[in-house]
């Protein structure tokens, strides 16, 4: 090494203390790097695979015939209360929600109501084929208060059909409600609903052509019913 | 036998603790490389900068406290695949809360995988800047406090 310095180099040796104290500063700042990346990267994963969703739906009718079918001036409302359990240590922002609300067509099934049948989802059982009407279908960026870590939080999201709004779907639906009165079925729904909720402190990858496990750490993604949608 | 252990140890503390501070920085590089928007500082994604600066910066501290040019290289060598060893640690330390997503092997092949051109860098990087600190160790004429209290002892008698 001494034949790569140029100039004198000195004969009286000086103590290499400070430059293993050096070293010791060094190596405790990476060590504490080291293990705050092990423990947030380790907070993020159990908010990845412990957060679940429990949805409970309502669904309220206003403006029906003492039988139980839809009047014209009429409405429907069907309100989620969706409920974030999140036993993780970070805080959760739902970014998106998306949620649908199928009901189960009687007149389609009874062959009563052919265009129907040939648009409505299908349900394939291992017996007979269901067929089911989609009275609504939103997805929707949203933003709501945080769930906080360990803890949960409530979200309310409802949909509301009316003649004016929807003309064809109410009549649809109101033409199933008459078709249960008439034969004395309660109606069958189906739901489904699917929330990503963003992990506080996680910042998404701003390339698109980043890395897959990039793109999807910065949220969880929860799903939960049957998507008759096809 | 004990006793031999411990003269063993003592007589390469120094070699292995060079070896394992250089792995500490690599592993860490590595895995806030694959993974910047978990570790700490989160960024939205890896920056070169702090790539390079955590290769430099430990490569020439370690040339500092190096005294022995071969020795020096050979503590790089051995620094890789105990780096590779961190990585892998940190990528599947939520094991240690019972919970990983995939599968241990998968995510340590991952981590290799995508620290492989870092590894690769890092060898010539330790060396270059291995051979910095230990000229400025040559230039200050630095020496281990140990020889030089041998080196009074001896001047004394």
């Amino acid at each position: 090494m001494r034949a790569l310095l140029p100039g004198p180099v000195p004969v009286v040796g000086r103590s290499d203390r400070p430059v293993w104290i050096l070293l010791a500063l060094f190596s405790s700042i990476l060590v504490l790097l080291t293990a705050g990346s092990a423990a947030n990267y380790t907070s993020v994963v159990l908010a990845q695979s412990m957060v679940y969703v429990v949805p409970r739906y309502t669904v309220t009718w206003n403006g029906t015939n003492p039988n139980g079918s839809l009047m014209d001036t009429g409405t429907v409302m069907v309100s989620l209360a969706l409920t974030v359990e999140n036993p993780s240590p970070r805080v959760l922002r739902i970014r998106l929600l998306a949620f649908s609300g199928w009901v189960e067509d009687g007149p389609a099934q009874a062959g009563l109501n052919l265009t129907r049948r040939a648009a409505d989802d299908r349900l394939v059982g291992p017996n007979a084929t269901r067929f089911f009407f989609r009275v609504f279908g939103e997805s929707t960026e949203v933003s709501f208060e945080p769930t906080p870590d360990r803890g949960n939080a409530t979200y309310l999201v409802s949909y509301t059909l009316t003649r004016a709004a929807n003309p064809s779907r109410f009549d649809a639906v109101r033409n199933i409600t008459e078709y249960a009165a008439a034969v004395g079925t309660p109606l069958e729904w189906n739901y489904w609903v699917r929330v990503q909720l963003t992990i506080d402190g996680v910042p998404a990858a701003s390339s698109p052509t980043a890395a897959p496990s990039l793109l999807t750490i910065s949220f969880v993604e929860r799903e939960v019913g049957q998507n008759l949608a096809t | 036998m004990l006793r031999d252990v411990r003269k063993l140890v003592s007589r390469h503390a120094s070699f292995f603790s060079v070896s394992g501070f250089l792995a500490v920085a690599l592993g860490y590089v590595v895995f806030h490389s694959v993974f910047p928007n978990v570790t700490i500082p989160t960024e939205s994604e890896s920056s070169g900068l702090l790539t390079i600066g955590l290769l430099v910066a430990p490569g020439f501290v370690a040339g500092l406290v190096t005294d022995d040019l071969r020795e020096g290289v050979l503590q790089i060598f051995v620094s890789i695949p105990l780096g590779v060893l961190v990585a892998s640690a940190l990528a599947l330390s939520p094991i240690l809360t019972g919970v990983l997503l995939v599968r241990a092997d998968e995510l340590v092949f991952f981590v290799i995988r995508l620290g492989f051109p870092i590894y690769l860098v890092a060898v010539p990087v330790y060396v270059m800047f291995g051979v910095g600190g230990m000229l400025l160790r040559e230039r200050l004429g630095l020496q281990p406090t140990r020889f030089l209290r041998s080196r009074a002892k001896s001047q004394r008698k």
